[in-house]
């Protein structure tokens, strides 16, 4: 299970890398063209029109919503980092497969398009099943250390401090330090960098809020990629609490279901019971 | 009593989809175990209202929810957003009428300010008559994209508010969705089962083959699941939206894979729509979405078949490799002694007649010589004349077998020989 779970990850890796270079193979050369468009146009505008009438202004903002729509930042100048380059793109192939899907970014082309549909439809179901190998794995881990905890003499408060001990220690990793680090980079208060936490690990994807996307910031290069892992490894963590959960109601349900009791108050307890594995993600 | 019990029946088949369709309809993929073709038991009927019940009850609860989600969104977000819109509006209106001239840095605050308004989800076109991005239907729409997980991100909560009960909103409107996803997608499993069950029934009449059987249902169900999920819709999209065919296509796949990303968004436009047109989309997504899933788990296990299939050929080349090993020893082994046997009797009188001397000779000859190398001497000749002087030399035990570490070389001698 081990050399099966390493294949998944290099395998899993490859088809980001893959995903990477081909999106940024389509997408770059378009979007320079479309860059290099809209920066003539604000030249022409300003050639043309010296004085302006409410028309030219209307047709300005029409020219700057069209580039925004296209992905294009129309601050600053033509000197602005591609969105397509290498670790962009890594960024979008990750979004794409955990169907998070900010949308700041979105393929243009139409074999950018094409490709990201047939991209998506394998590589949704392979980051589940690494999703899932990862979080068995943990729970493997998770095992062993119940094994620890149960051995004989230890009282039962040992064992719920260490699952709280476990539970606390993931959310600080993975839901409370994180936002301090964006909001620190991105100029964000704590409060939208927990929401963009929240978003983002909840695989909505708003693409409101996405880190490293500021023309005006110099991030360090490893930025995105530190983030795309952290996001993976965040979804496989929350597929355990999940899993956990899961277990936890199933143990709890199994108790209740051997205790006499009218059959509705079962049905209830059942549909209020969220144990949907991996919820975010329909399977 | 009887509805309690089909209750109990019920629930647990709900909340797991896969035991309740392992019950006896055939499954969608692959990875099932094969099913028998035969009349289902009556009480599945009853189970079946029951779950229709137990689903219609969660859909309510959901739409309620959707409901209750998209009156405080409205709440919340439309008055900033009003006064986000005449913000613009006002600093367009200073622009024109201050500056009859442009200089670039002027330019570049208009477009700030433009960029701004984009990303607070308004289009800065036309002036505030156009409608509001949270009336309650587009509202109602959001919260959908927010449980579903798919968060298109045209529209988004900007108030501090507005996020905070996004967050709670979601935290409890995810796992209800699930629940849903798990009923509806229960519901669309029975119904496919129930035809491919049919067209199944006929093909057994025509003695086709059970894999094929289970092909030929997987095509049908992949090709009608597009037909009415897929290609209906892009149609309809296409239409009404204004898209291209690839558009429509695109943005179908992205909503139902929940990507989302809201570079196409259906009813995210300033077209005028049908009042009914939004609610058919979000009931379209909540189908599709369930469809989707299954294609999608579909495909994981294809993944997993394939990569089992590719562990089990790692696992026979193994084995192939282990076998021809095998039989090669074995074949050398035949070879070896039968030639040995050969050599042994046409040259039995020879070395009778000097067995003494040669075994004499050998002991003082055969330090320079390894065992291997005496051996392969012999296994050599062709001829009487060469194999005497060696035989002088050799002691007869070596005719009979060579020593394990010279194999690799006597394979090689021996092809020679072939």
């Amino acid at each position: 299970p081990s050399t099966w779970t390493l294949m998944l990850v290099l395998g899993y890796l490859f088809y980001l890398l893959l995903g990477a270079m081909v999106f940024q193979l389509l997408e770059k050369q378009a979007e320079a063209q479309s860059r290099d468009q809209f920066q003539l146009e604000k030249l022409k505008f300003l050639q043309n029109y010296t004085c302006l009438d409410k028309q030219a202004l209307e047709q300005f903002v029409q020219v700057i919503l069209e580039a925004w729509e296209k992905g294009v930042n129309p601050e600053g100048n033509s000197t602005n980092p591609s969105n397509w380059d290498f670790s962009n793109s890594f960024f979008f192939a990750g979004t794409v497969v955990t169907t998070i899907g900010y949308g700041n970014l979105a393929p243009s082309t139409v074999a950018g398009q094409v490709f990201c549909v047939f991209y998506a439809l394998f590589g949704v179901p392979l980051n589940l099943a690494f999703l899932n190998q990862l979080g068995k794995g943990l729970n493997a881990h998770l095992i062993t250390l119940e094994r620890w905890v149960h051995k004989p003499g230890r009282a039962r408060v040992v064992q719920t401090l260490s699952l709280a001990l476990f539970l606390t220690a993931g959310t600080l990793l993975f839901l409370v330090f994180p936002p301090m680090i964006f909001s620190y980079v991105e100029g964000w208060s704590y409060g939208e960098g927990f929401y963009f936490t929240f978003i983002t690990l909840s695989t909505i994807g708003f693409g409101d809020y996405v880190v490293g996307t500021d023309p005006n910031k110099h991030y360090i290069s490893m930025y995105r990629s530190l983030a795309a892992i952290w996001i993976v490894f965040g979804l496989a963590w929350l597929a355990l609490v999940f899993n956990l959960g899961a277990d936890l109601m199933e143990k709890f349900l199994q108790l209740k279901w051997h205790k006499p009791g009218t059959a509705e108050e079962g049905v209830t307890k059942m549909e209020d019971d969220p144990d949907q594995p991996r919820i975010h993600i329909p399977s | 009593p009887p509805p309690p019990r089909s209750m109990r029946l019920a629930a647990p088949d709900l909340l797991d989809p896969k035991s309740a369709t392992q019950n006896s309809k055939p499954r969608l993929s692959f990875s099932t175990k094969p099913t028998v073709l035969s009349s289902r038991e009556e009480c599945d009927s009853a189970i079946n209202v029951m779950k229709w019940k137990t689903v219609s009850t969660i859909f309510l609860v959901v739409v309620v929810y959707l409901i209750i989600g998209a009156t405080v969104f409205k709440a919340l977000e439309q008055p900033h957003e009003t006064s986000q819109r005449t913000t613009i509006v006002i600093q367009k209106q200073t622009f024109v009428s201050q500056h009859s001239c442009v200089n670039a840095s002027e330019l570049d605050e208009l477009i700030q300010q433009v960029v701004a308004a984009i990303n607070a989800g308004i289009i800065p076109l036309r002036n505030t008559s156009q409608i509001s991005h949270w009336d309650l239907g587009s509202s109602f729409f959001f919260a959908g994209t927010v449980i579903t997980t798919i968060g298109f991100g045209n529209i988004s909560p900007r108030t501090e508010g507005g996020k905070i009960f996004c967050i709670i909103y979601a935290l409890l409107g995810i796992p209800l969705f699930g629940f849903l996803l798990a009923g509806v997608g229960d519901q669309l499993g029975t119904i496919f089962g129930k035809g491919i069950a049919k067209v199944e029934d006929t093909f057994v009449k025509w003695n086709v083959s059970q894999t094929k059987i289970r092909i030929i249902s997987t095509i049908i169900f992949i090709l009608f699941g597009c037909v009415l999920f897929v290609a209906l819709p892009a149609v309809i999209f296409k239409h009404i939206e204004g898209w291209s065919t690839l558009d429509a296509i695109y943005f179908v796949v992205i909503t139902l894979t929940t990507i989302g990303f809201g570079d196409y968004v259906a009813g995210g436009s300033d077209i005028e729509y049908l009042d009914f047109y939004k609610p058919v989309v979000w009931f379209w997504i909540l189908v599709g979405l369930a469809y989707f899933a299954a294609v999608l788990s579909m495909i994981g296990d294809w993944l997993r078949v394939i990569s089992k299939k590719t562990k089990e050929e790692v696992g026979e080349f193994r084995a192939h490799a282990a076998e021809w090993t095998a039989n090669v020893t074995a074949e050398f082994k035949e070879t070896r002694r039968r030639l040995s046997v050969e050599i042994y009797d046409k040259f039995q009188r020879a070395t009778s007649i000097k067995r003494k001397l040669s075994a004499e000779l050998a002991v003082n000859h055969s330090q320079d010589l390894t065992p291997c190398k005496r051996t392969l001497s012999v296994n050599h000749l062709t001829s009487e004349k060469d194999i005497l002087p060696a035989l002088t030399k050799t002691d007869s035990i070596y005719m009979n077998g060579l020593t394990p570490h010279c194999a690799a070389e006597d394979i090689a001698v021996i092809e020679n020989i072939k």
